[in-house]
């Protein structure tokens, strides 16, 4: 299942110009979308930072 | 999300029941099921939540329900003497576009006794097929998780519509689950497991570290590197000045050495002239001393060798005499004295002389005694000639012996004399006698001095290799510190960003649920309104921050409890539908007689409303042949992608086909 078209909208104008804050917390949540553990996505993202 | 198939088998009356809802052209993805009132309809809702939840949330009454497993197969079983059957409902839902399907399948297995049908057991299993293949899913915790994902529970009541039962849709109770139903709809809850998993990873993994990463140490560490980087740089400065100062030197050698070339013995042969002048003194002197000497031997032996002619006769007179045995005898008186008085003989050894022999011996003592008196003298004259023939004798020796002495010291100092002479002739020969020496004096002092410096320069030079040892393992030190100081800051800016995404997703969050509150309440209203006949009964939906639902009236009163059972059904489904087309929801809405309360004088302005609203979005409904007349064939006839019309003989619920 996808993410919810407000919840993306929403996070996209909460983060407009913070492309890594953005891709940071789609990529959670689709994590907790998918039932992934959190940690495992975070950790690369934080990597980069 | 859109339901695919429905498969039940052996459920109350549907023993072997197989609905398909195809995907159609039309933009309402319409599905009808037909059926009259007890063939099965409710039963089909109850089969799927029985599927997914393993409850029937439609049931009428629970306690006094028949049971799950069919009744023709307890009776057969019965007949038979009993057994086991299972009842089975399959559910297979498509996810999204990209064909991703799964099939949800509970088993429950039932005893059939002649008193009693009891549940064994009961399993659910979920088969995914996708882009990554086909899975079997069995795991409780597992299946449990998906059916969370995609159906989830708490909001049922908003996927799973029973028009019919609808008496506790805005209890208390049931707003709990509206506001969990928007949370999971909206997918808010995603964002508050985000951001309290990010709090408790700031919590639990960012700032332990961060508190293991001190950084005083650094500022120390600094220090200390930073003043040995000093004293090496002041080693080196000492260096440098030695370097100069050794170079110094070397230039005032170099030019001295060009003052002194070919005089660099000059200061060695003025000494050296120095030390022959002093020996020739010496060599004078004992000169002197060697001839004085001579002078006094001389005089010394003067008389003696006047005499020694007549002595030397003498002395060969009387040694020849005495050789000869001319000489009178030498008898010793006082032997005689003592032969006599001791009557013993000492000569010859006998004892007690008889007096004839002591006669004698006083006879010889008398005749003897000046012969040998004469004799006596001569032989002492003869002892002193001796020594003094002696003497003379030793004259020549002693002689030679001093001339000798005086020889060689006369030879040294003509040696001596002809070097002074030599060295005179040098050094009266060498120009700027005086300036050369100190030139050479000034050498000499600048190779002391250079070899002064050289050893302080070494050691030095020891001090700045054991300084940059240090200074190398201090700064060693300091950057496994810095490096921990660039960890803290990564550590750092980690957390803050955390800290960042955690606060816009709460932010998110709340905006999220507020703007979808009011927009439920809104939509909710405007719905309702369209739906509803009496449009000047009531002004507004409020659902207010804790969810309390409100309808008020004309008045602005709350008028919820004294709507009739139509209006409530109506404002149920008007705020399922908000609900779902506002938290844009990708789940679909199964209405189970969605006109049973309503008038037929409103039933086509209410399934045109509903058609119109739920477009995009899978929506199933069942009816009663009379609920499904004529005007309402007539507006969902083009638009339905499948129709479903159940029947029942022998108490069996079959497909009409």
């Amino acid at each position: 299942m996808a993410l919810n078209k407000n919840l993306e909208q929403k996070v996209a104008e909460k983060t407009a110009e913070k492309k890594a804050t953005h891709d940071a917390i789609i990529r959670l949540l689709q994590g907790v979308d998918e039932g992934k553990q959190l940690k495992r996505i975070i950790e690369p993202i934080l990597k980069t930072v | 999300m859109r339901i695919e198939a429905l498969h039940i088998r052996n459920m109350r009356q549907m023993k072997d029941l197989s609905l398909r809802f195809s995907e159609g052209e039309s933009d309402n993805d319409l599905h009808i099921i037909l059926a009259e009132n007890g063939v099965g309809k409710t039963n089909i809702v109850n089969a799927i939540t029985w599927c997914l939840y393993n409850k029937e949330m439609h049931l009428r009454d629970e306690e006094t329900a028949l049971p799950l497993l069919n009744n023709q197969i307890i009776e057969d079983l019965r007949k038979s003497g009993g057994g086991n059957a299972e009842v089975m409902a399959e559910l297979t839902i498509s996810t999204d576009k990209s064909n991703g399907r799964i099939t949800f399948k509970r088993v429950g297995i039932f005893n059939v006794t002649s008193e009693a049908c009891i549940l064994l057991s009961d399993k659910l299993s979920i088969s995914k097929m996708g882009t990554g293949g086909f899975r079997l899913i069995e795991d409780e915790e597992e299946t449990a998780q998906i059916i969370h994902k995609y159906l989830p529970e708490e909001i049922n009541n908003y996927i799973f519509f029973d028009g019919e039962q609808l008496e506790h849709f805005f209890s208390q109770n049931q707003l709990e689950n509206v506001r969990s139903g928007i949370n999971e709809l909206t997918q808010a809850s995603y964002l508050k497991k985000s951001y309290e998993f990010l709090d408790l990873y700031i919590r639990n993994v960012l700032n332990p570290k961060i508190a293991n990463l001190g950084s005083k140490e650094i500022a120390e560490q600094q220090k200390k590197v930073d003043g040995l980087a000093d004293q090496i740089e002041l080693a080196k400065n000492t260096i440098s000045e030695l370097d100069a100062q050794i170079k110094t030197c070397d230039d005032e050698i170099s030019r001295l050495t060009i003052t002194i070339r070919g005089c660099e013995n000059l200061r060695e042969k003025t000494e050296e002239l120095e030390r022959v002048e002093k020996d020739l003194e010496d060599l004078r002197s004992k000169e002197i001393v060697k001839t004085q000497e001579l002078i006094k031997f001389t005089r010394e032996y003067y008389s003696y060798l006047g005499l020694y002619p007549s002595m030397k006769a003498y002395r060969d007179f009387i040694k020849e005499k005495d050789e000869n045995g001319s000489l009178p005898p030498r008898i010793d008186k006082e032997i005689l004295s003592k032969i006599l008085s001791s009557r013993h003989c000492s000569i010859c050894d006998s004892e007690n002389l008889n007096d004839h022999s002591l006669q004698y011996v006083k006879e010889l003592e008398k005749t003897l005694a000046v012969a040998s008196a004469t004799s006596a003298e001569l032989n002492r004259s003869l002892g002193s000639l001796n020594s003094l023939v002696t003497i003379i004798q030793g004259y020549k020796s002693k002689k030679e012996k001093l001339v000798g002495e005086l020889f060689e010291i006369r030879n040294d100092i003509k040696n001596k004399d002809e070097r002074y002479q030599q060295l005179q002739k040098y050094l009266r020969s060498v120009p700027n006698n005086e300036e050369i020496t100190n030139a050479l004096n000034q050498k000499d002092q600048f190779n002391s001095e250079k070899v002064r410096l050289i050893g302080k320069k070494a050691v030095e030079n020891n001090n700045k290799a054991n300084l940059e040892r240090s200074h190398q393992e201090e700064n060693k030190k300091l950057q496994t510190l810095i490096s921990k100081q660039k960890e803290l800051e990564e550590i750092e800016r980690q957390k803050e960003f955390c800290e960042e995404c955690s606060k816009i997703m709460k932010s998110c969050k709340e905006e999220i649920l507020d703007e979808c509150r009011n927009k439920i309440q809104d939509r909710t209203f405007e719905i309702f309104d369209r739906l509803i006949w009496k449009k000047e009964a009531f002004s507004k939906v409020e659902i207010l921050d804790n969810y309390t639902f409100k309808l008020l009236d004309a008045y602005g009163t709350q008028a919820l409890g004294s709507c009739s059972a139509a209006e409530t059904a109506l404002l149920a489904l008007s705020f399922t539908l908000a609900l779902q087309e506002v938290s844009k929801h990708d789940s679909l809405l199964f209405i189970d007689t969605p006109i049973g309360r309503i008038g037929v004088e409103n039933r086509t302005n209410f399934m045109e409303t509903l058609l119109e609203i739920s477009k995009n979005k899978q929506v199933i409904l069942t009816f009663t042949p009379t609920e499904y007349d004529s005007n309402v064939q007539r507006i969902l006839s083009k638009n339905y992608n499948s129709f479903h019309s159940l029947t029942m003989n022998n108490n069996i619920t079959n497909v009409k086909q």
